[in-house]
């Protein structure tokens, strides 16, 4: 089969498969603090994963996982790697020029963290203000997956995250330490992070270990089992290989 | 009644009024295209109309309106502006810093421009960072159809947001002057209205608004917008954040455990 993660590539093997396409899939990770059941390399071993899937299913290359996140509100508990989100930003235009300079012109974001979306968003306008050849698309599994089947994802190392994990590899956390029901609000007016049925964006900017002691919230994690996290995945890649098939249909 | 207002308050009065609360409510806007039939400040109108009658209904000091912000994908359209989501950051932060220094420690942003939201949660992590104040916000368009489902608020210069600007400044809406925005679609299944998406699940593309629509309004078409319906919106709005608002007030401030 045709390698199509590019840190497995020569440049001859990389120049020699930028010339029959030009979509790259870019996943950003995160290094974050996920509970004490499960490791701090949660978001970048998912986005490593669910990316090199993807490319092989569409036969797209992969860049090598960026591997740290601008991780704030998990920014205080240990081992989270915590980058300004727009040194974040910066890092993705260099990269995406980077490729666009032998070839890319469709880049796809796989990203793993929510600190990292407004990074991402940017770092696609300002190569769109750059280039008017190109094409951006920037996706988050989390975000996804509740519109394509019943996983309501909308925790941190909760069930969610915890069974994609363990369909990677089952040995990466311990179940014996999940914990339940712990808080993100600021307040007890607060049900999750609605307020009177009213989505509440970003919990006050507040550090989330000021509120909450294990870095997890959401679904019980303790729930977490390999089948969901494997149907997850292949939910998620079947889908983005049908979308990298459809944007190189795009007219740039 | 009290006057609410910072920008008609003398500064003895800001400092009086800051000795009695610690809570302010910013009005976020941009100077970008709405379409034929709307000005370019559509968003500042919005955002500075709603700001006012939550002020005046609870009685909480409103800071003037920023009227510039982040706006990507309309550059081609004239009259768009747009800072650098950094350069609004950082003024944004250097806004609000000045109004922490005399004593605020809680800001409620009435947003009217969805561009502004990444720029303006880092300032809101910022806040938390550097000075501990806890801040929020909130737009119409997100709100409004979560609360209340028969508006589904989806379109830029369209029905929904013409209508909230005509409860604002209906002598700055002509609607002979309106577009239909047509269909816009980058390939069969790659399609937008309002937002992106790709079979049954939105996704976030970023490309020039220009290259598949000449009008610049987006979504609903924008015919048939009228001020009673805008009115009606805006009431939704101001009685949600009239509930959200006096929670933030008897919010607690947490202890930071780091510094």
């Amino acid at each position: 089969m045709k390698k199509t993660q590019i840190n497995e590539m020569s440049w001859y093997e990389f120049r020699d498969a930028m010339a029959m396409n030009d979509l790259v899939i870019i996943p950003v990770g995160t290094m974050e603090a996920h509970g004490m059941h499960a490791p701090l390399g949660t978001g970048k071993m998912i986005v490593d994963t669910m990316a090199r899937k993807i490319g092989e299913k569409a036969g797209v290359p992969v860049a090598p996982t960026v591997p740290f996140s601008a991780s704030r509100n998990i920014g205080d508990f240990p081992g989270t790697l915590c980058m300004d989100p727009n040194l974040l930003r910066q890092v993705l235009v260099e990269i995406a020029e980077s490729y666009y300079a032998h070839g890319a012109r469709r880049f796809l974001y796989i990203n793993a963290g929510s600190g990292n979306c407004g990074a991402i968003k940017m770092a696609c306008s300002d190569m769109q203000k750059m280039h008017n050849d190109i094409l951006s698309v920037q996706s988050e599994w989390w975000k996804v997956i509740p519109q394509l089947s019943e996983y309501a994802c909308s925790g941190h190392g909760d069930k969610f995250d915890t069974s994609v994990l363990m369909a990677i590899d089952e040995e990466l956390c311990d179940l014996t330490k999940a914990v339940k029901g712990e808080k993100e609000a600021l307040s007890d007016a607060f049900d999750g992070n609605k307020f009177l049925g009213g989505s509440v964006p970003v919990m006050g900017g507040i550090s989330l270990s000021d509120v909450n002691d294990t870095a997890c919230y959401g679904e019980y994690a303790g729930e977490a089992t390999k089948e969901i996290g494997e149907d997850i995945i292949e939910i998620y890649v079947e889908y983005c290989a049908k979308l990298c098939k459809e944007l190189k249909r795009v007219f740039l | 009644m009290k006057n609410v207002y910072i920008e008609k308050m003398t500064w003895t009065e800001f400092q009086e009024t800051m000795k009695e609360t610690d809570c302010i409510i910013i009005p976020l806007g941009v100077t970008e295209e709405h379409g034929p039939h709307a000005p370019v400040s559509t968003d500042t109108w919005i955002g500075e109309h709603c700001a006012n009658l939550l002020a005046e209904r609870t009685g909480t000091p409103v800071a003037p309106v920023m009227p510039y912000g982040y706006a990507s994908n309309v550059e081609r359209f004239a009259g768009s502006t747009s800072l650098d989501p950094h350069t609004f950051r950082k003024l944004l932060f250097a806004y609000c810093e000045s109004f922490v220094r005399w004593g605020v420690k809680k800001i409620l942003f009435i947003n009217g421009h969805g561009g502004n939201n990444p720029a303006l949660e880092w300032v809101i992590a910022d806040l938390y960072e550097q000075y501990g104040v806890i801040s929020f916000y909130n737009d119409w368009w997100s709100l409004i159809p979560e609360i209340a489902p028969e508006y589904d608020c989806l379109d830029h210069g369209g029905h929904y947001e013409t209508s909230m600007l005509m409860a604002a400044r209906e002598d700055l809406v002509n609607l002979d002057l309106a577009e239909e925005p047509g269909e816009c679609s980058i390939s069969d299944k790659i399609r937008k209205f309002y937002i992106w998406s790709f079979e049954g699940a939105s996704i976030g593309i970023n490309c020039d608004v220009h290259k598949f629509n000449p009008y610049g309004n987006v979504g609903n078409r924008p015919h048939g917008a009228n001020k009673e319906l805008g009115e009606k919106m805006t009431e939704l709005y101001i009685d949600y954040n009239v509930k959200f608002l006096d929670e933030l007030k008897k919010m607690p401030i947490p202890e930071r455990k780091k510094n």
